[in-house]
């Protein structure tokens, strides 16, 4: 598993605590944005190594919220069925390893920090509209 | 060359040299005849971030390598591979190395091995 967690969005906190309890869809939206994000770069890094495409297909963004800890988790996974994702992930004895998710996510962490704030302000944007 | 580099601090750290023999360290691809315990080095990544003016080329580059320590026993090859990254983490040679993710723990059903894997950022000039 390969985190990233995401700090520095100070101007947001401040917004999401205006909020009340709105701050938790704002929060499940942005980060599932950002998630969003990873999914199609990991997609993009199994092109070359393609198949069936059933890998590829398999791919789910999930947000998971956990009050007591105040916090939003989103997670990409495959699926049972495509558990051959690992041996592509890490290589095997014989065969490189791809990393096609790990680089998803490394290699793309602006462009995630920036999904996930647009996406949050975007959202604060709307549900403050609302209340107009 | 940075392999040879990151091999040299493998071999002289005690708590790596006592767990694999100097050479078992490989580099690249499949591995001829393995026996184990054993540490193949595999690129994952890196990047260049140099300036070439007229003294030369000058600045540092990056190269990420993911470590997989085998052995036969899971706890053996997860030990291992804690101690080649305490290893290069705390060395002070030529690069500097940042573990970037904690062992994985994995089976290779062909060799009837475990491997602990795991990815080290190293800059180097």
């Amino acid at each position: 598993m390969t985190d990233l967690k995401l700090e520095g969005f100070e101007d947001l906190e401040k917004e999401l605590r205006k909020l009340g309890d709105d701050a938790e869809k704002v929060l499940r939206a942005g980060t599932r944005a950002g998630v969003a994000r990873v999914k199609k770069e990991a997609q993009a890094n199994l092109e070359p190594h393609v198949d069936t495409g059933e890998l590829s297909r398999s791919l789910k963004v999930n947000t998971r919220i956990n009050r007591a800890r105040r916090s939003v988790t989103a997670t990409v996974r495959n699926t049972r069925e495509t558990f051959y994702g690992i041996f592509l992930e890490f290589g095997t004895f014989k065969q490189s390893p791809v990393r096609w998710l790990t680089r998803a996510l490394r290699d793309n962490a602006d462009d995630i920090f920036r999904d996930t704030a647009n996406r949050m302000r975007q959202r604060i944007a709307k549900i403050k509209a609302k209340k107009r | 060359m940075l392999f040879d580099e990151i091999e040299t601090v493998l071999i002289a750290d005690p708590s790596v040299s006592a767990l694999v023999a100097s050479n078992q360290i490989y580099l690249g691809g499949a591995i001829k005849a393995p026996s184990f315990p054993c540490v193949q080095l595999r690129s994952t990544g890196g990047a260049v971030d140099t300036v070439l003016d007229e003294e030369g080329e000058s600045g540092l580059r990056n190269k990420i390598y993911q470590f997989d320590c085998y052995a036969s026993l899971e706890s053996s090859a997860d030990n291992l591979a804690v101690a080649c990254r305490q290893a290069l983490a705390g060395t002070h040679a030529s690069f500097s190395a940042l573990g970037l993710s904690e062992p994985v723990l994995l089976y290779e059903e062909e060799h009837h091995a475990h491997r602990a894997s795991f990815e080290m950022s190293f800059w180097f000039e």
